[in-house]
């Protein structure tokens, strides 16, 4: 006679009850978590909702989510007599060229720092430490008029310059990291069939790296898509150049109560980067959580 | 020169203690050519740095010495009077005190809800996490200013939804709103402070908490401990370094705060909002009616500089917990 080892039927029935319970405490959790999130992304539906409206639907119920007609004529305006399509045109121009100028600085400078030694190295390091404590002035009167000297105010390539300079040093930072994880036999190889060092560099380890230039990447593209300081100085008075986030600003003044179609221009500007966040969303949780740690 | 050498006393082989062996020493113009390229590699980012980094720090502390309105070149040289100016400054000292307002309601609130949130999230057997993160985390990938200036008017049209009753007792004026109004204006601020960076402090405080061992957990629950044992003795001790950092970034952050100021109130009715970093930018590009003096980028300067130096414990402190936290780290064997 076999005996098999059978929970009796009473200890069954409590666990049955216990599962029963945690499922209905996570039941719970779901719900509430729901009810708060829906709360708490409250001013896109609302948002997306008044873009929607026509003027007159906008003015009787403001607070309404559901508009009665769908009005896409809001964006229409938006991306034209708001000039939003511009807007949209010159952030896509700053971030490309931003983006790219910072990958290839930064992982450049981060190569020679990881992997050779150079008389001065230790100088450069220790000013880099202090750079970080020294309080400092509104140092974006100076780089206008470093701008200016260059002739370069009435242009795209003032943010784009200063785009690039201002994320080279932390990204070099990321991609120093991720290099030395990189064994150095592959350069070693590289060197013993004849790689000259920046062929090395190009060809070997740069490709080598290409995580760490995803994480780059994004995190740059979120910085320069939505930063709004350094380019409203440089392009608030010049229409043609603006990017998203100044035009966002200067619509208030210029536009004032166009509401449905300021509601159509924000969602212009904030949907690319929700549509990346959503579908890249486990690469920017790891280049934070990365970050973090 | 032996390798090895008998030993008088066991006469077995004792290894010799080698001298170094030393790179010969190539005078310094020999090494800085055959460094070239590491030379030609740093360049960019260096002139990058050195222009728009460096100097302009050394340029702005001289700009503080002047008067100057921003046409030509500085030429009224007034020492150190800014600086007494930004010190008896009652508009600057209102705006330093409404930062520290803003910034003493938001941190601890946001910083707890955060972490309770994140400890919620962090159950693996609560699917969809990963949605309910992204929502939360939605606001804080969007720029500031962007969802700012939809708010105010989502503000403004609250204002007509506001029971009579509270008009009635004298709690709310409606023509001045929730905005426009001395008593409110900062707590709007603060909550729109709240719920747009909240994200960010989620997926920090969510990391952290994964980079908790799973085998700590398991071995407590096997002594028998409970789900708040856990929490107090395995999860805060562990999640301490990573969260002292949080907590300072935050401080530094909220103290900084400009962009939402900006677009909803500009500095509030009569800079009753008014924060350092706007005081700032009215001085330097925008000068708002009531402030006693119109562009003057040297007194602009002047205040920023002072600001930093008031905020100097917080940054230095920021630079120090960093290292402090990843030494910690390293020891409780959360990171190589």
């Amino acid at each position: 006679m076999t005996t098999v080892a059978t929970p009796s039927l009473h200890v069954q029935t409590q666990k049955r009850k216990r599962t029963t319970r945690a499922q209905i405490g996570r039941l719970v959790t779901y719900v509430v978590l729901s009810v708060i999130g829906w709360f708490y992304l409250f001013p896109f539906w609302w948002m997306v909702a008044g873009s929607l409206k026509t003027k007159n639907e906008f003015f009787s119920r403001p607070l309404s989510l559901i508009p009665q007609e769908w009005f896409f004529a809001n964006y229409v305006d938006a991306w034209n007599k708001a000039k939003f399509g511009t807007y949209f045109l010159n952030t896509v121009f700053v971030a490309c060229c931003v983006v790219g100028g910072v990958i290839i600085f930064s992982s450049m400078a981060a190569y020679a720092l990881a992997r050779t030694e150079f008389p001065g190295k230790r100088i450069l390091q220790t000013i880099i430490v202090v750079t970080l404590f020294l309080p400092a002035g509104y140092t974006i009167i100076p780089v206008y008029e470093i701008m200016l000297k260059l002739h370069l105010t009435n242009t795209i390539w003032a943010i784009i310059i200063l785009g690039i300079a201002g994320a080279t040093g932390f990204n070099a930072f990321l991609y120093w990291g991720y290099f030395a994880t990189i064994p150095k036999e592959f350069e070693e190889a590289a060197v013993i069939d004849g790689a000259s060092f920046v062929q090395t560099f190009w060809r070997v380890v740069f490709p080598l790296a290409k995580p760490m230039t995803g994480t780059v990447a994004l995190m740059t593209l979120l910085g320069v898509w939505n930063d709004f300081f350094t380019p409203m100085i440089f392009t608030l008075n010049k229409p043609h150049l603006r990017t998203l986030a100044v035009g966002m600003y200067a619509f208030v003044s210029e536009n004032s109560r166009d509401w449905t179609a300021m509601l159509a221009a924000a969602i212009i500007t904030l949907t690319p980067i929700i549509l990346t966040f959503i579908f890249l969303q486990r690469y920017f949780v790891e280049a934070i959580s990365g970050a973090v740690k | 020169m032996a390798v090895a050498s008998i030993s008088p006393s066991t006469g077995g082989l004792v290894p010799e203690a080698q001298p170094r062996l030393q790179k010969p020493k190539l005078p310094l113009w020999k090494q800085i050519i055959s460094s070239r390229w590491s030379y030609v590699f740093i360049a960019p980012w260096l002139i990058g740095t050195a222009v728009f980094g460096w100097y302009p720090m050394l340029s702005s502390i001289r700009y503080t010495l002047y008067n100057w309105t921003g046409f030509g070149e500085p030429t009224q040289f007034v020492g150190l009077r800014h600086f007494i100016k930004v010190a008896t400054s009652p508009i600057f000292w209102r705006s330093v005190g409404n930062a520290v307002r803003y910034t003493v309601v938001l941190v601890p609130i946001q910083l707890s809800l955060a972490l309770i949130l994140a400890i919620i999230l962090n159950n693996p057997r609560l699917r969809f996490s990963a949605i309910f993160r992204a929502a939360f985390f939605i606001p804080a990938i969007c720029s500031v200013i962007v969802l700012a200036v939809p708010v105010r008017y989502l503000v403004l049209n609250l204002n007509r939804a506001v029971p009579q009753v509270f008009v009635d007792i004298g709690l709310f004026n409606r023509s001045l709103g929730f905005l426009q109004d001395s008593r409110y204006a900062l707590s709007v601020i603060t909550a729109f402070g709240i719920w747009q960076s909240f994200g960010y402090n989620l997926v920090f405080f969510l990391a952290a908490l994964q980079s908790v061992p799973v085998e700590l957990y398991e071995a407590a629950t096997v002594d028998g401990a409970g789900r708040l044992a856990k929490l107090w003795h395995i999860t805060i001790p562990l999640i301490r370094p990573v969260g002292v950092l949080i907590l300072l970034l935050a401080l530094l952050g909220s103290m900084r705060v400009f962009e939402s100021v900006l677009a909803l109130t500009d500095g509030g009715p009569f800079f009753a909002t008014e924060v350092p970093m706007t005081y700032i930018y009215h001085y330097a590009f925008r000068p708002v009616r009531g402030m006693g003096g119109s562009i003057n980028l040297g007194f602009a300067s002047a205040a920023a500089l002072f600001y930093s130096i008031l905020l100097l414990g917080l940054t230095a402190g920021q630079v120090i917990v960093v290292r402090w936290s990843r030494a910690r780290r390293r020891e409780l064997g959360l990171s190589q």
